[in-house]
């Protein structure tokens, strides 16, 4: 039986010494070979073990196998994409620039919108604007509101 | 009598050279010098002085003649009232509401009122109203850390029989802030397995106010871009900030020299609403038990 992603992230969890069985490592293993959210979740893991290890516990570590690390860098390279052809490329840096173009427009609007609006009621879904200490950018779907002292130090941040 | 009208009056009057946060009501009273005010789900009255910032979310803020606010002024689905005679030198910015600005007060900053907020769903207002306020508490400096081996959140197995000594804050797939072994003076971390969640608890101490302070600011210079449903709140004595990453929720919290964190993972792809809030309610289970915890071992 085939098994989801999150059952073999419950695997990468699990201490391999106590928890693991033999079949299970070797499915595990296979899977990772495989799928690349499973893998960064297993390299972070191990990362942070390496890490605790370094600064030296009495308590014995559990320990990820040892071939874990090497497979994965092995098939990294592996599925390393290949660079994207000229014309593609240029393409989409004609196409990022059109956007940073636009959104920089759009800002100024609604900057002049906001500036001239002082003590109006606006009715707005689109809006960016940064004053004393405040800084707002409103979208159809987001919500960005920063309020910070005279220093920039305390405050309320919302993102969403 | 007297003492009776002094404790009806006590709610309502806010100490001196102190931020006030509350949920409910709150009246700053005349002879009353507060520095930051946040308000929820209430409306907020202002006869004296604010010297700092105000914010309240799902409630009016109201400035009778004579208040002052020296900092910004925001109201998140509310609508602000300034009278003849009050004074704000911030700016003043109402969301999903309406701002009333009598003739004669003194506004300095310019004032902006958005009535409408197509963004700001009654979602997010619920969760800012519940996030904005945090009850940061921390364990006692006399408490050694490695006592919260005992600590048994329910639903909860842990991943190892004692807690780890860290030196880097390891925030899942969000990714890790290196602390200064020469800053901190004690540290613990825990990884717990639920049914559906893997659930880490870190709690670090380091030597000082300032260090602590610190790292708080460059974990959300570091971090902060790479978040969603982000409420991050540093008025009053340290902050708090709850916020979500990939299938994630976090909440971290410090308080003097202490920082804590308690992160929640689902194993589940693209959770929705529904999956969600679970993860956010068994987040804050773990929070109160942290608390309680704390409440218990200082008894």
């Amino acid at each position: 039986m085939t098994m989801s992603c999150q059952e073999y992230q419950k695997l990468v969890l699990a201490d391999p010494e106590d928890e693991l069985g033999r079949a299970e490592r070797e499915e595990l293993m296979r899977h990772l070979a495989e799928c690349a959210d499973c893998r960064k979740l297993a390299a972070e893991l191990r990362l942070e073990l390496q890490i605790f290890q370094a600064i030296g516990r009495a308590e014995p570590l559990p320990e990820l196998p040892p071939w874990l690390p090497t497979r994965i860098a092995a098939r990294a390279v592996e599925n390393n994409p290949r660079r994207r052809p000229l014309r593609a490329r240029l393409a989409l840096a004609l196409g990022a620039a059109a956007l940073v173009i636009g959104l920089a427009g759009g800002y100024l609007l609604s900057w002049q919108s906001s500036s001239t609006g002082a003590a109006d009621s606006l009715s707005l879904t689109s809006i960016s604007f940064q004053g004393r200490g405040i800084g707002v950018e409103i979208g159809a779907n987001s919500f960005v509101l920063h309020s910070r002292d005279k220093d920039g130090k305390k405050g309320i941040d919302l993102e969403f | 009598m007297l003492i009776a009208a002094l404790l009806l009056l006590a709610p309502a009057l806010a100490r001196a050279d102190q931020s006030v946060m509350r949920r409910g009501d709150l009246t700053i009273e005349k002879q009353s010098i507060v520095d930051d005010v946040v308000v929820a789900d209430g409306n907020l009255t202002v006869r004296g002085k604010v010297r700092g910032s105000v914010f309240v979310v799902n409630g009016d803020a109201l400035l009778s003649p004579g208040a002052s606010v020296a900092g910004n002024l925001t109201v998140l689905s509310g609508s602000l009232w300034v009278s003849k005679g009050a004074a704000v030198e911030g700016e003043s910015n109402v969301f999903s509401g309406e701002a009333h600005v009598e003739e004669g007060a003194n506004i300095a900053g310019e004032v902006r009122a958005l009535e409408e907020v197509s963004s700001l769903t009654p979602e997010k207002l619920a969760l800012i109203s519940r996030c904005i306020l945090f009850d940061r508490k921390t364990p006692p400096d006399t408490f050694a850390l490695s006592g919260l081996d005992r600590l048994a959140p329910p639903g909860l197995r842990p991943v190892r029989r004692r807690g780890l000594k860290v030196f880097e804050l390891g925030l899942f797939e969000l990714g890790r802030m290196p602390l200064d072994r020469d800053e901190v003076d004690d540290s613990w971390q825990m990884n717990y397995r639920g049914r559906d969640e893997w659930v880490r608890v870190a709690v670090v101490r380091f030597k000082t106010d300032d260090e602590a302070a610190r790292f708080w600011s460059g974990l959300r210079e570091k971090f902060e871009g790479r978040t969603t449903y982000s409420v991050h709140n540093s008025l009053g004595e340290g902050g708090h900030w709850f916020f979500r990453h990939r299938e994630a929720t976090y909440c971290l919290w410090f308080s003097g020299r202490t920082l804590q964190a308690v992160m929640v993972r689902q194993f589940k792809d693209d959770p929705g609403p529904r999956e969600w809030k679970e993860a956010e309610a068994f987040r804050d289970q773990v929070v109160a038990a942290l608390k309680s915890f704390y409440d218990a071992s200082e008894k």
